[in-house]
Order: structure tokens, then sequence, then C-alpha cells
């Protein structure tokens, strides 16, 4: 039965494969982090209390997916299982990945049956920027959907195929070869007046597999190779807006995914003998309005989706009579959702949003009991701005969930409330508290709940308290070279949802029983400096504290010790030198270590670990922002010191590798 | 903030960030007087162990096997056994036989069980004469030459089997056929030694797991049903007539003979873990409460240690955590405890 286990957390986690790569690149410009347009109302917003990456950024960063991206922002805490394609989740200051929602274009990804999005299959090719988003109303960073802003924190990412665009023609494309045989195309082209835009857009990746590494075992460092690793991808979609009026948009869209990948699974010693796959067909088409008025005093959002996953995994050599597993799972999941605000009648913004989401699982699998989930969601809040004081926002989420499986029903009701005060600027006005508090839940998955056996139909969400002070220093326009932003937040979950084994160690169960507390303290500083138009440094760095810790049960032997996959301290310390064209780029991650399992001996350490990337990179074409087309080409060597490090035991990441990419941009 | 100041604060955060040290303890020259515990770790983190328990001093050494032969024992270790002077250690997920000498701990052999690339999943051993039976969950039984140390055949039975013994030259599997769940197993192979081959299947029950045979030839072996509605049962077999003569009615998950009884786990009525003592001679319940298990959070093995005439029960706690073995005496009460490793199971025993 521990085999069925593990197979229910391959099986959730989706994918196990290969090594970093990829590379986006084109052109570098002046930090500009915390400004981010809504192109529909023309009007710039400041952010400054949220964590917001653009694509000046992004390209400096050079990302293989959305998951090597959030690592560079403070409070965040990567899982990767490794290489291309490979799950990676993210969790924000300390809370779990499932608490953090992932919103593309403004509309959420979720997968119901897991409960988690793999950021190792969302690319960053296409990224116009990525924000962290922890409380805002949903009217701030174009619109938020409901689903997303109830959650602890919300990832709210937005692309080039899905945006109008000022520009009449703009193309991007970009090669790469690296390491691993690692192929990589990407191509997209959007055509647009003032009135309207189209869009169609494509990737291709794919990668040999296997990779060495070096492995500790005992004291003995052993080279291995990762096997069964092969992967391949594609995407391709189209999409399209329109805007009828001077402040009323649609927009419409398809996208289309397909991932094949062995799952190397973990480096088990002495047993290197993996063979399961697993293919992922994703199809997701939406349809957007949004709306103004004229003197800015309402605006709303009506928005629907559907998405159909369809994965299948297959084990050749599975010990059951049949002599394999091929297992079928099919996700179907639809919203429609409206969101707004306005400031008539009274002196106060008034927010508001519900949706409605209803999700399908149907498998091959007789252990599941074809589950379904409506999900209603609605959230009212009201701001209030006092010149002297500085901004106020409250809000109440409700939200109702019924569950239908063959033979079981169970509904929910959760209202959750959140408060924030964002003090005006001081000292300059350079300074700004923020306070927040904002309490959430996570719905148990399908996996957790309705899997035969492991599954547990009576658990409830897990709870998440935050409460969180932000002190942001950033000096004016004029004389931005230097951002900092320290956040210091206490969290709790309750209600932890914790697989344990009950009976014996075959048969294991889901539980509500864990408790954790989140101390924590994160800063974040940008710099940059010119030298006329020859020089420039740009430094961005972040440093994470976490102290999470078990305080489930006093009598426990874990009581007080750190849980399980929670570094101490993380950061990241990127700098990037150009010199006219020509451009050095140093990035380092280090983590300190964890522990694989909430006790905390030795014998559970993970040890800590500094990754290094290095790159140099040369742009043709002219040097100023008012380019219409720049090619750009990219050396790459990530791991640079050979670092044999995981971020999950026996999930050991790649040794050096190197990649090389030529992109192109033109508008 | 200068730039230097910049990067003396991100200095001092990396020098933070703590290194691991090690202290190894010396090895052991000669064991005695303790006993080792195979720890099964969890799967998929290659942290399979084995403690050594000194029982003069009451200490433990939790990285044994690590420390007496620099490298680790790997992922999910299932059963450990002295045989002659030799212990045979079979590690589940690494598909590996470990044979350590058991004089010193130190490796013998790393015996792969790795077929044409396919992991044959050891699961339980068991020893006649010279060679050594172990279960595999692709539904084969090898047989390894205890000399040679290489296996020298293999024996199709049912599916993933798990428990075996030899009574009357006769070697009894238990098929679970766990990975066909629900639609398990409910046989028990019987090979004959002298052709290394099957002779018949006899039914018991569904899910069969532990099996054991006692002082008499009486082959034991329980059926653990469907964890739910279908109850745990144990079963005996004449290994002469090769005939279930008898399905008792009480719960049994797990059994370990105690001369001429057998000690059987299970889970109470109010689910409470008891440890019965069943007596192999009249084949009947003496004491269906026969060890106090109140200081016991998760008992997960049983075992008899006839050097010292006592009662060892481990502990594997939340399955998460490190773990214990408590030592009862004869009237069932606990008389010490020794800390180990992650879920304790199988114990090889010392002379004083």
């Amino acid at each position: 039965m521990r085999i069925v286990l593990c197979l229910i957390v391959l099986l959730s986690f989706k994918a196990f494969s290969q090594v970093d790569t990829a590379s986006r690149i084109v052109k570098v410009q002046s930090i500009d982090a915390v400004r981010v347009s809504i192109p529909m109302l023309r009007i710039r917003v400041e952010l400054p209390e949220e964590a917001v990456l653009d694509r000046g950024q992004i390209q400096l960063l050079e990302p293989t997916d959305v998951g090597d991206l959030v690592q560079k922002v403070s409070g965040s805490n990567l899982k990767s299982y490794g290489g291309l394609g490979g799950l990676k989740t993210v969790s924000m200051r300390g809370l779990g990945s499932q608490h953090t929602a992932v919103s593309v274009d403004g509309f959420t990804q979720q997968s119901y049956q897991t409960g988690q999005v793999n950021l190792g299959q969302i690319q960053t090719d296409n990224i116009e920027g990525i924000g962290v988003v922890s409380f805002r109303a949903p009217t701030k960073r174009g619109f938020l959907p409901v689903s997303a802003l109830i959650k602890g924190s919300a990832l709210s990412i937005s692309t080039f195929e899905n945006s109008f665009s000022e520009d009449s023609l703009s193309i991007r494309a970009k090669l790469g070869y690296g390491s691993f045989n690692q192929m990589d195309s990407y191509g997209a082209i959007k055509l647009g007046r003032e009135k309207f835009f189209v869009s169609a857009f494509g990737k291709y990746r794919q990668m040999d597999g296997d990779y060495d590494y070096k492995f500790l075992n005992g004291n003995q460092l052993e080279n291995g190779v990762r096997s069964n690793n092969n992967y391949q991808d594609y995407y391709w979609g189209a999409s399209g807006g329109v805007k009828v009026g001077p402040r009323s948009e649609i927009r419409v869209g398809i996208k289309q995914q397909n991932v094949d990948q062995q799952l190397p699974g973990a480096v088990i010693l002495y047993n290197n003998t993996a063979d399961e796959s697993l293919t992922t067909n994703d199809t997701r088409i939406f349809i957007d309005w949004k709306s103004a008025d004229r003197l800015n005093k309402f605006g709303r959002r009506v928005y629907g989706s559907v998405n159909r996953n369809k994965m299948r995994y297959f084990d050749p050599t599975y010990f059951n009579s049949d002599g394999k597993i091929d297992r079928s799972y099919q996700n179907d999941v639809a919203n429609l959702g409206i969101s707004g605000r306005f400031n008539y009648w009274i002196p106060a913004n008034i927010t508001y949003g519900f949706e409605q989401s209803i999700a399908r699982l149907t498998t091959s699998d007789s252990l599941f009991g074809a589950p379904t989930r409506l999900h209603s969601m609605g959230i009212l809040g009201v701001s209030k701005r006092y010149s002297r004081w500085g901004e106020f926002y409250v809000n109440v989420s409700g939200q109702y969930i019924l569950d239908q499986t063959e033979d079981i029903s169970r509904e929910f009701v959760g209202v959750n409330p959140m408060v924030s005060y964002q003090s005006r600027e001081f000292g300059k006005k350079f300074f700004r508290h923020t306070l927040w508090y904002k309490n959430s839940f996570r719905m148990p998955s399908f996996n957790e709940m309705y899997y035969n056996q492991i599954g547990n139909a009576d658990l409830n969400p897990e709870r998440a308290n935050q409460f969180n002070y932000q002190l942001s220093f950033i000096p004016s326009e004029k004389k931005k070279f230097i951002t900092v932003r320290m956040n210091a937040y206490f969290n709790r979950v309750q209600d932890k949802i914790v697989a344990i084994p009950t009976q014996n160690l075959f048969v294991w169960s889901i539980q509500n029983v864990g408790k954790v507390d989140i101390y924590g303290a994160d800063a974040n500083i940008s710099f940059y400096k010119n030298w006329g138009n020859k020089w420039s440094i740009l430094f961005l760095t972040n440093y994470t504290f976490q102290h999470a810790i078990d305080v489930t049960d006093s009598e426990s032997i874990t009581y007080g010790d750190q849980i399980a996959y929670i570094p101490m301290h993380s950061g990241n310390f990127d700098v990037n030198v150009t010199y006219k064209k020509s451009g050095l780029k140093i990035s380092n991650f280090a983590s300190s270590k964890r522990y694989a399992l909430n006790q905390n001996i030795e014998m559970n350490e993970v040890p800590g670990f500094v990754v290094s990337d290095i790159a140099i990179y040369h742009r043709f074409g002219k040097q100023d922002y008012d380019w219409n087309q720049r090619l750009k080409v990219q050396f790459t060597v990530k791991n640079i010191l050979n670092s044999s490090y995981a971020y999950v035991r026996s999930f050991v990441m790649p040794g050096r590798n190197y990649l090389m990419t030529l992109s192109y941009e033109f508008k | 903030m200068s730039l230097n100041k910049l990067v003396g604060v991100l200095s001092l955060t990396i020098l933070l960030f703590s290194c691991k040290k090690d202290t190894i303890p010396d090895p052991v020259d000669s064991l005695k007087n303790g006993m080792l515990v195979l720890c099964e770790g969890l799967f998929q983190q290659n942290n399979a162990s084995v403690s050594w328990v000194d029982f003069s001093s009451n200490s433990s050494n939790l990285q044994f096997f690590d420390q007496t032969n620099n490298r680790q024992l790997g992922d999910t270790g299932n059963d450990m056994v002295r045989y002659g002077g030799k212990i045979y250690i079979v590690v589940n997920v690494s598909s590996t036989i470990e044979v350590i000498s058991a004089s010193t701990g130190k490796s013998i052999k790393q015996i792969s069980m790795i077929d044409n690339g396919v992991a044959k999943q050891p699961r339980s051993i068991a020893f006649s004469g010279s060679k050594a039976y172990i279960s595999c969950y692709d539904g084969f039984v090898d047989v390894l030459d205890t000399t040679s140390l290489s296996i020298v055949t293999r024996i199709a039975v049912g599916d993933n089997p798990e428990g075996l013994a030899v009574a009357n030259n006769r070697l009894f599997v238990a098929n679970s056929g766990g990975l066909n769940f629900p639609n398990v197993d409910s046989t028990v192979s019987v090979i004959d030694l002298a052709t290394n081959s099957e002779i018949q299947k006899i039914t018991v029950g569904p899910n069969p797991g532990d099996l054991e045979v006692d002082a008499f030839g009486d082959v034991y072996v329980i059926s653990r049903g469907d964890y739910g509605a279908v109850p745990s049962r144990m079963h005996r077999i004449n290994s002469t007539t090769l005939v279930k003569e008898e399905t008792f009615t009480f719960d049994a998950s797990e059994m370990s003979v105690m001369n001429d009884q057998l000690l059987i786990s299970y889970t109470d009525a109010s689910s409470n873990q008891q440890v019965a003592l069943f007596d192999a001679v009249s084949e009947s319940m003496v004491n269906t409460t026969f060890l106090n298990l109140s200081s016991v959070q998760n008992a997960y093995e049983v075992q008899f240690n006839a050097l010292d005439n006592h009662i060892y029960v481990s502990d594997a706690k939340d399955y998460v955590t490190t773990g214990e073995v408590f030592k009862f005496s004869q009237s069932g009460t606990v008389v010490s405890s020794f800390n180990v490793g992650l879920n304790p199971s199988k114990m090889v025993f010392f002379q004083p």
C-alpha cells in the first residue's frame, strides 16, 4: 500500500524532470521595479508595498520558468523537484504552496485534483510583469480574479500576447541550445492599432534528459546520473482584443499546451531504475470584458474561462497483475466572475467581486469517486484615503463550497476578513508604513479528500492568519536608484493538512493535525547606477528569515522545531554590469539548511547551498529605448561552482550546465 | 546605504548560513550485550538506518550502519535476520540485500536485487540449510546461496509476496497481491525446497502478510483484509497435509514466536493497540491484553529475545520522528526503553 501512496504522491506532484536552462532575453532597461501600468486606464499606479518584477528585470534574471523567477522574491520559498518541467511550487511567507494562487492575465490557474500549480511548466518568454499580491483590492493590478484574492497571496502574471499594444506590429522570437541537448524556440507576433489587437504565439522546447549530479552518501560524495529524464513540450495560442468605446475593452484567447515527460523520480540509493512517464494536455479559453467611466468613478470586469486538463500516467513495470499502471485523469474547470469598484454615493471606494467555478475530475482510476466541486466566492471591500493619515482598506470574503462524489456530499462555508493600512509617504516622501492582516483558508484538494484509503472526505480547510508590517524606502522618480522594502510578519497556520500513517505504515491518511507559527522578516534592496552612457551597474538583492515552527502539540518531540523544508535563511544577490552594448551578469541564490522532516536532528538535515549562475551577453542594434528591433546573444553558465544541492531530499539538482540563446524583438 | 555597506551586510548574511558539523564516534569492535534495530525510514528519503543499542550503558547509536560502513543503508529497510555469522538486511526500495558481519556490523557484501533494469523490491527473508529465501514484490522468491552470496535461482509465486518461513523442508510464502488492491490475493504458496518449485497454493484469506512457523511445524499466516470492513485474521496451516486447519476469530495484524507461544499484535474495538498471548500447543488464546502498552505510542514490531527472556516492542511514534524500543518483562510490564531511529522494526539481539 505504500506503493499506492507513492503513486499518489507522484501523481499529485505531476512531474519530476530535468535541468535548468533556457533564457529570456532582450532589452535591458533602467530599473522600474515598483511601477506597473494598467493599460486600459492609461494611468500608472504605484505599488511599493508588493514585490513586482517587470520585463526588464525578468530578462536580467534569465529564469527557466516562473518558479525560478519567484525565487527572486523575498518571502518566497521554492520547492523544486529538479529540472525542466519538473514540479516547482512556492510557499509565500511560510504558509505552504496551496495558499498561493497563480493568476495569468487575470485568470486563476487551478488544479482541483492536486491543489497546486506547477510553476515549472509556466514559462517566462512571454511575461511582461509578475507581482506578488497579498492584500490589494480587486481593482488594483489589473483586476485580479476573486479566486486569487481570497487566497493567502497571489502571483499575478501579465503576458505579451494578451495585452493591448501601442505598436502596429510586435514580434518576439528566441532560440536556445544548451547542455543535455536542450533546444528551445519561442515566437510571438502581435498586430494592433489603437482599437484592437490580435496575437499568435507558440513555443517548443525539449531536452534529452539524463544529467550528472553529485550525491552525498554517508561521508562519500558519489557521482550519479539522473536518468529517465527526457522532456518535450510545446504550446500555441491566439488572442485578440477590441476596444468598445474609449474605456471599455474585450479580450478573448485560447492556449493549448502539451507536455511529454519521463519522470526520473527521487534519486534512490543503489537503485536507478525509474521508468514512469506523464503526458499532459491542457487547453484554456477565456473571455474578459473591462470598462471604466471617464471620471474614474467606477470600473468593472466580467470574465469567464474554461480549462480542460488531461493527464496520462504510465508505469510500464508495476508489479500488479497487469504488469503496468496506465491511468488517465481529466480535470475540467469553468469559471465565471464579475468584479469592480465605484465611489458613488458614499465618500469611500467600494470594491466588490463574485466568482463561480465548477470543477470535475473524471479518471480511469477506480479508486477515485469522480468528485465535482461547486465553489462560490464573493468579496466586498471599502477603502478610504485620508490625506493626513493614509489609506485604509477593509474587506470581507465569503465562500460556499459544495463537493459531490458518487457517494459523498459535503458543504463548506467560510467568511474571512482582511484589513490594511498604508501610511502616506513621509521623510521627503521617501518612506511609507504598511500594515495588514489577512485571514484566509485553502480547501483540501480532490486527492486529499477522495483518493481511496489515503483521502479523507472529512477534512476541513487549512486556515491561515497573516499579520504583516512593511517599511518601504523609495526615493522619488528622479532620484530613484535605490529601493528598499522590509517586512516583518507573524503568521499562523491551523488545521494544517498533513499526510500521516494511521494504524500502520501501510495505511496513510490525510488529517487536519498541524499548527504552525511563522515569525518572518525580509528585506529587498535594489540599486542602480550608471556612469554616462557607457557603464551601468544593477544590484538586486534580498534576504528572507523564516522561523516557522511546529506548535501542534506541546508534548511532541517536534514542538518548537523548524518545520520541514522551510529554510531559516535564504537570499539572492544578483549583479548586472553593462558596458555599452555588452553585459555581465552574476546571479546567486543561497539557502541555509532545511529539514526533510519536522524533527530537527542531524539525520533529517538537507544541507544548505549556494548556487551561482553567470552570463555574458551582447546586444546588436540601437541602444536607446526608441529602438524598433533588437538582437541579443547570450551565453549562460548555470551552477558555475558545480554545487551538489537539492531543494527536496533525494531530488538532486544538476551540476554545471550551459546555455546559448539568441533573441530577437521588433516593435 | 553605500555600496560597501550593502556588500558587507550580504557577506554577513551568507556567513550566517550554518555549516554542518559531524561527530563520528569510534566503530564498535565486537557486538555484544545489545541489539541492532532496523529502522525502516521513509519512502524516497534514503534514510533507512540501523541503530545499535548498548544494554550495559543504555546508550544508542542511531547511525550505526553509516558509521561502520561509511555509507548509507538506502531506502526503506524491510527485514533484518541473523543467520550464522552474518546478518542479512533487506532494503526494499533500494532493492538490495546488505550482508554484514554479525560480530562487527561491517559490510560483507551488498547484493543488488535489480534484474534487467527492474528493481525486484525484496521484502522478507527466511533461511534453510545453506540457502536464504527472499520474497520479492515482482512475484518471485529469490534463492541466495549463503556461502557464495549470490542468487542461484528464482521461484515464481503469487503477486507481491510478503512473509515467508520454512517448515518440513517446504517454504511457505504469503502472496498479498497488495498492488492489485482492492482485488488482492488470498493464497499461500508452498514450495518444495528439494525441487525449488511451487507445489500448491493454499487459500487463506484476503491480503496475506505476516507468516510464522511455530516449534511444532504449524504455519500461521495473517490475512490483513482490506483495513476496513474485512477484518484481519490469523490462520493455521498444517505443514504436512498442506491444509488450512483453522481460521481464528480474533483480530490479528502481526505475530511473533515466543517459545511455544505466539505474541499477536492487534487493534481492539476501542482502537487501542494490544499484544495478546496465544498458546501454540493448545491453539488457544491465553491473554488478550498480555502487555501493558500504555507507555507505547505506536507499537510497530514485537519480538521475543530468548537470550534474556524479555519481549521488545518497537514504537514508531508518529512515523515521522525517531522511535523508541521498550523492553517488557514476562509479566507484561515495561522494564526499560531505548532511543532508536525512524520507524524501528526488526531487531537482532546479542549475548551479554
